[in-house]
C-alpha cells in the first residue's frame, strides 16, 4: 500500500483538507528527509567502476545519503579529511587500492577514495536513495502513518491559508514516537 | 484475546467524548484502533510472527526485506535450525572487509541497512532459506466483530494510542496530551 495508505492517512487527520495534489511532492521530500536519517530508509546498492588515477566519484543525484562504499570487493572505511591529513600530508596524491573513503567538504555526492586507485576494478555505493524512475519501490506499509505524519508536518507548517504550527507540531512528535516503536 | 474492535469503539468513543459519531465514524475509529495495535505490538511484540525467505545463491550480499507487510520489524533471523547473530554494519566490516564479496557455505551474520534492506553474511553459495522473525503487523480492524490480535491486558495502551490521534486530529491538544504520555508511559513499561 505505502504511499497510497499514507494518503488516506493524511486525509483521515486533516478531515479532507490536506492538499491531495500537493501530497505526492511532500511526500516524496518527506521519504528523502527521513533517509538522512542514520536509521536510513529506501537502501539500494550502486555499481560503478574506477577509472585509473581518478579519486573523485559522483553517487547519483537522486542519493539521500551514502551509507557504504565498497572497492573490488572490500568495505572501505568513511574518513574524515584531517584523519588522512593526519595520516598522511600528501594524502590526496598517493595510489594504490583504495582503503577509505571521504566526502569533499563543498559536495556530499561526490566521494573521493583513499588512496587513488591504478586500476579499473567494481566501485559499489551502498545508498539511500530517493524513490523515482530508477527506484520505484514503495515505502513499507509500517511506516504509513508516520510518514503521513511527517508530510502533514511539512503541509501545514508552509505558508498557505491552512497553516497550522501546532498541528504540525503534534504530528511530528506522534511520528517520532512510532518510528521510534519500529526500530 | 476475545477484545472486540466494537468493545474497543465503545469506549473509546466515551473518552473523546463523541457518542454520536459526530467528530469520527466507527469505521474512522476503527482505522484508527487498528494502527494503535500495531504501535503496541511493535513496542512489546506480545504476538510475533514469522515469514520464510529463500536467499538466492551467490546473491552477493543484499535482500530486500521481504517482510513490509507482514512484520513490523525483523528482529531475528534463523537459518538451518539456528540462530544468526546479528550485527551492525560497522562491526561486519571491522570483522571481515571483504564482506561485500564473500561467499560461504552457511550463513554466520545478518545485518539491517535502514528500514527496507537486510544483509546475509556470507553470501550463500547455494540458495538458502531462512526465517525472519519479529513482531507482526496485526490484523486490520474491519468490523466490530473483529477481534484484536494482542492479549486483552494491551487494550489500555491500544486506547491510549488511539485517543490521542483522534484527539489530534479534533485538534484538541490540551486534551490529548494526558493520553498521550500515558501511551508512551505504558509502553515504556512494557517494552521486552
Amino acid at each position: 500500500m505505502g504511499q497510497a495508505r499514507a494518503q488516506q492517512w493524511a486525509s483521515f487527520m486533516s478531515y479532507g483538507r490536506a492538499d491531495a495534489v500537493a501530497f505526492p511532492r511532500l511526500f516524496e521530500e518527506t521519504v528523502q528527509d527521513v533517509g538522512r536519517d542514520p536509521r536510513g530508509w529506501c537502501t539500494q546498492t550502486v555499481a560503478d567502476a574506477t577509472v585509473a588515477g581518478t579519486a573523485l566519484y559522483t553517487v547519483p543525484a537522486a542519493t539521500a545519503a551514502i551509507l557504504g562504499v565498497a572497492f573490488d570487493g572490500r568495505a572501505l572505511s568513511l574518513e574524515q579529511i584531517d584523519t588522512l591529513t593526519m595520516r598522511a600530508r600528501d594524502w590526496r596524491d598517493i595510489t594504490g587500492d583504495p582503503i577509505a573513503y571521504t566526502f569533499e567538504d563543498e559536495n556530499d555526492r561526490i566521494v573521493r577514495v583513499f588512496p587513488i586507485p591504478q586500476r579499473v576494478a567494481t566501485l559499489d555505493f551502498l545508498l539511500s536513495e530517493r524513490r523515482g524512475d530508477t527506484f520505484p519501490r514503495d515505502t513499507p506499509d509500517r511506516l504509513d502513518l508516520p510518514l503521513a505524519l511527517l508530510t502533514l508536518t511539512r503541509e501545514y507548517q508552509r505558508e498557505s491559508d491552512h497553516r497550522d504550527g501546532p498541528f504540525a507540531e503534534r504530528c511530528t512528535a506522534i511520528a517520532n514516537s512510532v518510528l521510534e516503536a519500529l526500530t | 484475546m476475545s477484545t472486540t474492535a466494537l468493545d474497543l469503539t465503545t469506549v473509546l468513543k466515551r473518552r473523546v467524548r463523541d457518542l454520536l459519531f459526530t467528530a469520527h465514524t466507527a469505521s474512522d475509529i476503527r482505522f484508527v484502533l487498528s494502527e494503535a495495535q500495531r504501535i503496541v505490538n511493535a513496542r512489546t511484540r506480545a504476538v510475533l510472527g514469522s515469514v520464510t525467505y529463500e536467499v538466492p545463491a551467490e546473491s552477493r550480499y543484499l535482500a530486500h526485506d521481504p517482510t513490509s507487510s507482514t512484520l513490523l520489524r525483523v528482529d531475528h533471523i534463523r537459518a538451518a535450525g539456528r540462530d544468526l547473530p546479528r550485527v551492525d554494519l560497522h562491526s561486519l566490516t571491522g570483522v571481515d572487509s571483504r564482506w561485500p564479496s564473500s561467499l560461504g557455505s552457511r550463513l554466520k551474520a545478518w545485518a539491517r541497512v535502514g528500514h527496507d534492506l537486510l544483509i546475509f553474511y556470507p553470501a550463500p553459495l547455494l540458495a538458502t532459506s531462512v526465517e525472519l522473525r519479529g513482531p507482526l503487523y496485526t490484523n486490520e480492524l474491519t468490523s466490530d466483530t473483529s477481534v484484536l490480535q494482542v492479549p486483552d491486558s494491551l487494550r489500555g495502551g491500544i486506547l491510549d494510542i488511539a485517543e490521542a490521534l483522534l484527539l489530534v486530529r479534533q485538534r484538541l491538544f490540551r486534551s490529548a496530551e494526558p493520553a498521550a504520555a500515558h501511551a508512551v508511559e505504558v509502553q515504556n513499561n512494557r517494552v521486552i
